[in-house]
């Protein structure tokens, strides 16, 4: 069974699992997850330099030619902060491809969406490839593809819980009206999450802590993937259709009496 | 260019000895040559940095790529 490749911005991607390479216990572990993975996207923060302690260089753990690097605006508290950042990791990436993520309350990291509209408007007109980051609203999904973004990106739950796919219904709508892909963003914990999000219509997945604070990240990274793998397939099968009363799987004659 | 100066580095106040170039200053601080920087809210493109020459109150950002999701 074939599996269509995923098309953003006209870029077609090999992989629908993106990866997260925060939370690593080290570069090197990270780098063989990504491996592991077979994801072809992968984030990547920006923070200041500490001017006494300028560390080790992350792209030099991450093969460019293999993949696409996706900048998110973490720590935007605002449009204007998010516009920033975004400018400066296009600088410091070299590509325009972006993660557009605004989260100014701390406890629970859920995206502001009026200041994420804001920005999108500002960075599409710019040139850049926005991706937001957004809770699963079906409204603002849609004002977000009108204006241009390449992919929305709702959450299944608030970053880092590993609750899974708590707005299920609401991504579902999401899917339904969608122009540009959706990816499912955030609070997946488990491979079944991402089954759960493909079931639901998603046409990827981004997956970070789940990975990077496994006992054997590359183990679970490798896991991902073969639920990416499953679900993709089983998608292409052709699934039955689900029905309330019994179907017996075994012959209805002959019975012995 | 002996001028003494105080500019300001991803929030710290730094006093140099002269106006000097954002690329020698950013070689004479050891800082990773893949680092960005935004000067007074414009990013720096990483091929000017040798021509930008830090003046007085100027207000820096040094940010560079890490891990993230």
């Amino acid at each position: 069974m074939s599996i269509k490749a995923l098309t953003i911005a006209g870029k077609k991607l090999r992989s629908r699992l993106f990866l997260g390479t925060g939370k690593f216990s080290s570069p090197e572990i990270m780098a063989r997850a990504l491996e592991a993975s077979g994801a072809e996207v992968v984030t990547v923060a920006l923070r200041r330099v500490e001017l006494d302690n300028p560390q080790d260089d992350i792209l030099s753990h991450i093969d460019r030619a293999k993949y696409l690097l996706l900048p998110n605006t973490s720590g935007a508290r605002d449009a204007n902060e998010a516009v920033r950042i975004a400018r400066l990791a296009r600088e410091a990436s070299g590509i325009n491809w972006l993660k557009l993520e605004v989260t100014p309350e701390p406890n629970y990291l859920l995206p502001d969406p009026v200041e994420t509209l804001r920005a999108a408007e500002t960075l599409v007109k710019e040139g850049f490839v926005v991706l937001p980051y957004i809770n699963a609203d079906p409204i603002l999904a849609k004002r977000l593809q009108d204006i241009g973004c390449a992919a929305v990106m709702p959450l299944g739950a608030p970053i880092g819980t590993g609750r899974g796919v708590k707005t299920a219904d609401q991504i579902r709508i999401i899917v339904e009206q969608a122009t540009v892909p959706v990816v499912v963003d955030a609070g997946l914990g488990l491979p079944s999450h991402v089954c759960q999000s493909f079931e639901l219509g998603a046409d990827a997945v981004l997956v970070n802590t789940a990975v990077a604070v496994a006992k054997d990240p590359v183990a679970m990274a490798q896991a991902f993937r073969l639920a990416v793998e499953a679900s993709l397939q089983s998608i292409a099968a052709g699934p039955m259709e689900e029905s309330e009363k019994a179907s017996a799987s075994s012959p209805l004659t002959g019975f012995l009496r | 260019m002996d001028r003494k100066i105080e500019i300001t580095v991803n929030g710290e106040k730094l006093a140099l000895a002269s106006e000097v170039r954002l690329g020698d200053f950013m070689e004479q601080r050891g800082l990773p040559p893949s680092s960005v920087v935004e000067r007074n809210g414009q990013v720096i493109p990483k091929d000017r940095r040798h021509l930008v020459i830090l003046r007085d109150g100027d207000v820096l950002e040094i940010v560079r790529l890490v891990g993230g999701g």
